[in-house]
């Protein structure tokens, strides 16, 4: 008897939640495979995994969101109606009148120093990495990769 | 912020995480337990306590080494990497009681170890958890007596708090509130029919006195759920106690200054800590087996290492008259006899008051010393337009609002009453969303304050100088055609769907001191940021109407990242950024792309770093030892503070292609902390994403929305 009435308290539970979620974040499908449905909220993460699985879909991501991405054919049509458009063209009054613009410029702050020309190379960690023995995770790569690399460490290290 | 960091608050994930391994569920046939001290996890920062390796070891000697370590080490070294969070038991004696605010302070550690620069290091931070000495029946009783509608009164307390259950010391998280059942309901323990008061009584020999009070619900971990619990975990609202701080006892001043007492602490009470931390793990039985099984010893001492502490920096003020911050990296005296940068060349000479009649008087007062002060600073104020109402209602200072802007006024002045929020977003909104009239707000106290007047006048006045887009101060930069970039994200707090990410973009730092801001909404909960290239572009785009090309270098900024998400920034937002930039600096026909470089900001962090026995000074640069080696990072402390111990900002460069050297990149950030206008000192992230944080964070607490184009290039928001 009392494990029906928790079923019943459960039902209730996960629909209350469920509806949560639902007003918070719209579901979305995935570009690269029509199946996956997700939140919204989880989409941009998605797209990096899905994105490895599938190397051959040419898809160019919307100049407003780099989650809306699109074939070659929708891209023109996208761009003219994406809903992130109001980014960029939203809330314009008329521009303000030119007396309030008065200029903020003002000359040049000089220095003694003067960087400009300075071309010096980046750090680069992987090259410190190379040098070192230190311990290291292998980089996200599949599980082979990862083995050699583990392998391979013994060799380095010992 | 303070440092004590409550669980609710910061890092929830790993907070989720560990109480689901320790929750059970009460109705389970149990092997009985006895009590276990209590425990608990925290962060905090610490220095290092770097474990030194039996001379066996292969990890510092890349050369040579015997092998001798390195058999037991080697399959042990794959288990070291990873970063594990310990949790180290609080004595019941350290238990600190604020009795007249009805809580207790546990303070205890969290650990955690890695390989860092040159050697494996345990970091351990002192954290505290804050439990309440009430039940969840007090709340309850205290929602009977106060409100109308006391179950959705004590619904709103209650839901998605943690609760700590006494008699098992396990956490849960309170999913639901079931009105319809009490504790006599009966169960089905053991092929048997109990009731909650019996089982209760017959285990724990813990009587419940209210037969007739509300259940709460958790809803269990997956974890636990397929370890065979199940899914829902029913208790009693008298024998939970709820834990960390709710937003009434954060905005309770008394109660965080009682707390700041004992958790603030100075440098050496810090350092004391943590060495009594080290003797016992030195100490326990446990530890030192692991240890030894593992073939390492740990250090007795915090780890030594050498930083470098930068120059204090030049700030310019009018006509470029350079003079030093100081040690302290504080410039708020030099005011005085120094003007501002720059200021509007004609003054303020259009602009408006308004204010209840009963507080005109404090309001002519306060013009006057506005006045005064900003001609001290070589800023012209002419006299306001006054429109004095009636009464302080919203509505009628919304008419007046709208009066005054019918006269294209360049700042409005409001004298309100008191600090209601409701009135405050209200004129926001009016001002920003529907006009694009920069407003400045002040509370009657601040305006009657008698005896701060004037250097509340000084910083007003500092403060409406930026609203119109002018600068108070300037530093001296060595490196043309920079842009500094800074992003942030800020959540709506009532509306929790919706998320505000704001960009904030410096111009060409040394011709043009201005800053231009955007706003934009984005998806709630998704810690990657889709809209960077629509508001780079804008700020491309204002920095090309300003000085007529691209910028050379980009300097980017993303605030608001936990580690856990590094990766998927680098694939995610530079990568579009990167290539998004290529092609536009190629379709504007500029000659090469941009230099650009990534940095990740990070506040949150467990590392300290002590310069004697003291706080280090601002400009304090640590980029060896304590960092890791995969990265390009360093830490910066660029603030200075009067109380406890500093906190350094660690920033990780995800990707450069700048070209300047590590020495160069860490004394520009460092000069980047200077320009927050609205603090004469340094912050403790550069000023770039500070101004983001702000600006989404109003924008998520009064506008709902993006405001006004018209007002991009002026710091509206200070």
């Amino acid at each position: 008897m009392a494990t029906k009435e928790m079923q019943g308290v459960s039902e209730k539970m996960n629909g209350r939640l469920t509806m949560q979620k639902a007003e918070e974040n719209e579901i979305v499908q995935c570009p690269y495979d029509k199946t996956h449905v997700l939140l919204k909220s989880r989409l941009a993460a998605h797209l990096i995994k899905c994105r490895i699985n599938y190397p051959d879909a040419e898809l160019k991501a919307c100049p407003f969101n780099s989650t809306h991405l699109l074939s070659q054919n929708e891209y023109v049509a996208h761009v003219i109606h994406c809903p992130d458009r109001k980014i960029m063209f939203q809330y314009g009054l008329s521009p303000p009148p030119a007396e309030w613009e008065n200029r903020t410029r003002h000359s040049i702050i000089e220095t003694n120093e003067n960087w400009d020309e300075v071309d010096a190379e980046d750090y680069d960690p992987k090259k410190y990495l190379d040098r070192v023995a230190v311990l290291r995770r292998a980089e996200d790569a599949s599980r082979s990769e990862c083995k050699n690399f583990v392998n391979n460490k013994r060799m380095r290290l010992d | 912020m303070s440092e004590e960091q409550s669980r609710g608050r910061r890092r929830p994930s790993r907070e989720y995480h560990q109480a689901s391994s320790t929750s059970r569920r009460p109705r389970e046939p149990s092997i009985s337990e006895e009590p276990r001290a209590k425990v608990f996890r925290r962060e905090f920062e610490s220095p290092y306590e770097k474990p030194t390796t039996s001379k066996d070891s292969v990890k510092r000697h890349p050369g040579g080494g015997n092998g001798g370590g390195a058999g037991g080490g080697a399959g042990g070294r794959k288990k070291r990497e990873r970063v594990s969070y310990e949790i180290v038991h609080t004595k019941p004696t350290d238990i600190i009681d604020i009795r007249e605010h009805r809580m207790q302070l546990w303070p205890g550690y969290q650990t955690s170890v890695r390989q860092h620069e040159r050697d494996i290091l345990l970091c351990a931070e002192i954290a505290h958890k804050v439990m309440r000495t009430e039940t969840v029946y007090d709340i309850l009783q205290r929602c009977l007596e106060t409100a109308r509608d006391y179950q959705e009164d004590f619904r709103r307390h209650v839901l998605g708090m943690t609760v700590l259950t006494d008699y098992n010391n396990k956490t849960y998280s309170v999913n639901d509130i079931d009105f319809a059942k009490t504790p006599k309901e009966t169960f089905s323990f053991k092929n048997q029919e109990v009731s909650f008061i019996d089982y209760y009584y017959k285990k724990y020999n813990i009587r419940i006195r209210d037969p007739n009070q509300p259940l709460l619900i958790s809803k269990a971990k997956l974890r636990s759920i397929r370890g065979g619990e199940n899914e829902f975990i029913i208790l009693i609202p008298e024998l939970c106690r709820p834990t960390g701080l709710t937003d009434t006892m954060r905005s309770n001043m008394q109660l965080m200054r009682a707390m700041a007492d004992h958790t603030r602490l100075e440098p050496r009470g810090r350092m004391d800590r943590l060495r009594t931390f080290n003797r016992r793990l030195q100490q326990t039985e446990g530890s030192v087996r692991i240890l030894k099984d593992w073939n390492m010893t740990l250090d007795r001492e915090l780890v030594e290492l050498s930083g470098r502490i930068l120059d204090p920096q030049r700030i310019v003020f009018k006509d470029h008259n350079k003079l030093s911050a100081g040690d302290n990296a504080d410039w708020t005296r030099l005011f005085r006899d120094n003007g501002l940068f720059t200021t509007p060349t004609r003054g303020l000479e259009r602009w408006s008051v308004i204010s209840p009649t009963r507080s005109a008087r404090e309001l002519r007062n306060f013009v006057e010393t506005l006045i005064r002060a900003a001609r001290g600073m070589n800023m012209k104020i002419d006299r306001p337009e006054e429109l004095i109402i009636s009464d302080d209602r919203n509505h009628t200072y919304l008419q007046a609002m709208e009066e005054c802007c019918r006269r294209d006024p360049q700042l409005v002045l409001c004298l309100v009453p008191n600090n209601n929020a409701e009135r405050y977003a209200s004129l926001k909104k009016k001002s920003y969303l529907e006009r694009a009239v920069p407003t400045q707000i002040i509370t009657q106290k601040s305006a009657g304050n008698q005896r701060g007047l004037m250097s509340i006048a000084t910083k007003v006045a500092i403060q409406i100088n930026c609203k119109l887009g002018y600068t108070p101060w300037m530093i001296d930069l060595p490196l043309s055609g920079l842009m500094t970039i800074g992003y942030d994200i800020s959540k709506c707090p009532k509306d929790k769907s919706k998320a505000f990410c704001a960009l904030v973009a410096s111009m060409d730092m040394k011709q043009n001191a201005t800053f231009y801001s955007t706003v934009a909404e984005c998806t709630a909960g998704d810690a990657l940021a889709s809209n960077l290239w629509p508001m780079m572009t804008k700020a491309l785009r204002q920095y090309r109407k300003e000085h007529e090309k691209l910028p050379n270098r980009i300097l980017f900024y993303r605030d608001g990242i936990g580690e856990g998400s590094l990766k998927q920034v680098y694939e995610h937002e530079v990568r579009d950024v990167v290539e998004k930039l290529e092609a536009e600096y190629k379709r504007c026909n500029a000659e090469k792309p941009p230099m650009f470089a990534y940095v990740v900001v990070t506040k949150s962090i467990n590392t300290r770093f002590f310069y004697g026995e003291r706080n280090p000074p601002p400009g304090t640069v640590v980029d060896d030892v304590v960092t890791l080696p995969e990265r390009y990072d360093f830490f910066l402390v660029s603030q200075s503070v009067r109380q406890g111990t500093v906190s350094p900002t660690s920033y990780n460069v995800v990707h450069s292609t700048i070209r300047l050297t590590p020495d160069q990149m860490q004394l520009l950030t460092y000069k980047m902390c200077h320009l927050y206008y609205n603090w004469s000192g340094t912050t403790r992230v550069p000023a770039v994403c500070q101004y983001a944080k702000k600006l989404a964070s109003l924008v998520g607490t009064a506008l709902y929305q993006p405001p006004q184009n018209a007002l991009e290039k002026k710091l509206y928001y200070l």
